[in-house]
């Protein structure tokens, strides 16, 4: 039996197993909350198996020259249904009480901050892994222990972002030349003074990091941060000084001659204070970096390791707040302003009070948080049932 | 975002960019090993001049950085604009790691090669494309291994 005799067995396996979970969908009766995504996955089975059904005919199943392509597009297609059933399904079936509310509360921040309705996404409250988003499944994922706990929601805003910035292709357009040029100029200004083989990788990595593709990762966590910050204003950067103290991270990793997807804590946050001094909270800017450099102080890591700056330059970290901020204004998102803050009214303003809570009496703040939390069902949840 | 979220984008760009190269192969291999094709074949096929330029400039910048396993050194033109990412280029690097640079002089001709066309292009020159292909996918398969936390 020729190595593609195999790989047709495996797709037909895999059709198998696509039309089994079909099977299981169509008696499925989803909540009317996950329609959506149970007509998604669905739609996704459906485009697999049509997938498989060409790959089963084509050429490069049948002429061994091609037989190496036809591994990879059989490769292909059980990625595709692999985010289905380990994914998609699990969330479908499972959606209860708890994923009711994870999702009521994105809704109602959603319909709050005027994010796009058809990108809002489902809620799982099953994450062990914090916060994270999935744009084709259009799933976010939250700690069930955060369901209740105001502090973090400022991270489901960057979830959010993640999804919009995964729709809106064009969202930070201009901002790849300005990336050019600038590293260009950097690279001018190196060579005339002279620098070393250390210096020209730092600033390489940087570059490439700072780009677009699949290298340039630190642009769109970096634009994630900002459209939260735009939304939700300085209880992102509180949450953010929360995050790093509850994860121990070292703040300035990556540094030279480091490089990983996420840029370093300490650059998140002088993005997000960017993005305050452009929302005019020029004073709650100055009082997170006073908390963070006191959290410094407690830690091995209190200076800037050499190259840090040619990482994450100040002048590109603004740019990329103001182009931010810009794109967010034409986006029609409603941006944080303390003048339109109330007590109770909103989302945006119960979060803001939560970390003003938290930062004027931290150790009863627990009991605030419950009574704040309380009323969310009845109040404004049931504001914003789910559209279909 | 956490690491799976961005793990995602990073595979979703790796993907889409392993399917490109592929597409452009498959294009070539059509016409190198004169395989008929269906009408849906031919609908869908990567056109043999875009394959070829797309190829081309994909083992150009491998001729400029397979030996330079310092970023800071490759030409500024390939920063801006990555054919293929860095993981990919590292594969590749230790995969004939003991035939440098014999495997330098085989790119070279292979993208003087793609300049003049496919009929300069021989069996060799394919397997060394298939090679950069295969070579992307398992770094793409990589990822998602990582993603569904498989192993």
């Amino acid at each position: 039996m020729g190595i593609n005799t195999f790989i047709l067995g495996l797709t037909a396996d895999l059709d198998r197993r696509c039309e089994n979970l079909q099977a299981l969908l169509s008696v499925y009766k989803p909540h009317k909350d996950v329609s959506r995504l149970h007509s998604r996955i669905t739609t996704m089975l459906a485009q697999t198996r049509k997938k498989i059904r060409s790959l089963q005919k084509s050429n490069t199943v049948h002429h061994p020259e091609l037989w190496s392509n036809a591994l990879s597009d059989y490769q292909d297609l059980v990625h595709e249904f692999t985010v289905v059933e380990q994914l998609g399904v699990p969330i479908l079936t499972r959606y209860n009480k708890e994923d009711e509310r994870g999702s009521a509360l994105v809704r109602a921040l959603a319909h709050q901050i005027g994010f796009p309705q058809d990108l809002i996404p489902v809620v799982t409250a099953t994450s062990d892994a914090y916060y994270w988003a999935e744009e084709n499944l259009r799933i976010v994922g939250i700690p069930a222990s955060d369901l209740k706990g105001v502090l973090g929601w400022p991270d489901l805003l960057h979830e959010l972002a993640h999804l919009l910035l995964a729709a809106r292709r064009d969202f930070l357009a201009g901002f790849s030349p300005i990336v050019k040029e600038y590293f260009k100029e950097q690279r001018e200004r190196m060579a005339d003074i002279g620098s070393s083989p250390h210096e020209n990788r730092a600033l390489a990595i940087a570059q490439l990091r700072w780009g677009e593709g699949q290298t340039g990762t630190w642009r769109l966590e970096f634009a994630a941060d900002l459209v939260a910050t735009y939304l939700v204003g300085p209880s992102y950067a509180w949450q953010h000084l929360r995050l790093t103290m509850n994860h121990g991270d070292d703040p300035f990793t990556p540094s030279p001659p480091e490089s990983t997807s996420h840029p370093a804590p300490q650059a998140r946050l002088d993005e997000v204070a960017a993005m305050l001094r452009l929302l005019k909270c020029e004073q709650e800017a100055k009082a997170i970096q006073l908390h963070w450099a006191n959290m410094l102080h407690l830690t091995l890591y209190d200076q800037l390791p050499p190259g840090f700056r040619t990482y994450y330059p100040t002048e590109l970290m603004k740019t990329l707040a103001e182009l931010v901020f810009t794109s967010c204004q034409r986006e029609g998102l409603v941006p944080f302003a303390n003048e339109t803050l109330s007590q109770s009214a909103d989302l945006i303003s119960l979060i803001n009070a939560a970390w003003l809570e938290f930062n004027c009496n931290p150790t009863t703040y627990v009991s605030w948080e419950n009574q704040a939390v309380q009323t969310l069902d009845t109040t404004i949840f049931a504001l914003h049932p789910m559209q279909n | 975002m956490s690491d799976s979220g961005l793990l995602s984008y990073e595979y979703n760009e790796l993907a889409t960019l392993a399917r490109q190269l592929k597409d452009w192969t498959i294009a070539l291999k059509q016409v190198f090993y004169k395989i008929p094709q269906s009408t849906e074949e031919e609908a869908v096929q990567a056109d043999l001049d875009t394959a070829l330029r797309g190829l081309k400039r994909t083992v150009e910048f491998l001729c400029d950085v397979i030996e330079v396993e310092d970023e800071g050194a490759w030409p500024e033109h390939w920063l801006t604009s990555l054919p293929l990412p860095t993981l990919v280029v590292e594969r590749l690097r230790k995969a004939h790691t003991f035939e440098g640079p014999l495997y330098v002089s085989r790119l070279e001709r292979l993208r003087d090669r793609l300049q003049v066309g496919i009929s300069s292009l021989t069996r060799k020159d394919i397997e060394l494309i298939d090679d950069i292909v295969l070579a992307t996918n398992a770094d793409a398969n990589a990822i998602f291994r990582r993603l569904m936390r498989w192993g």
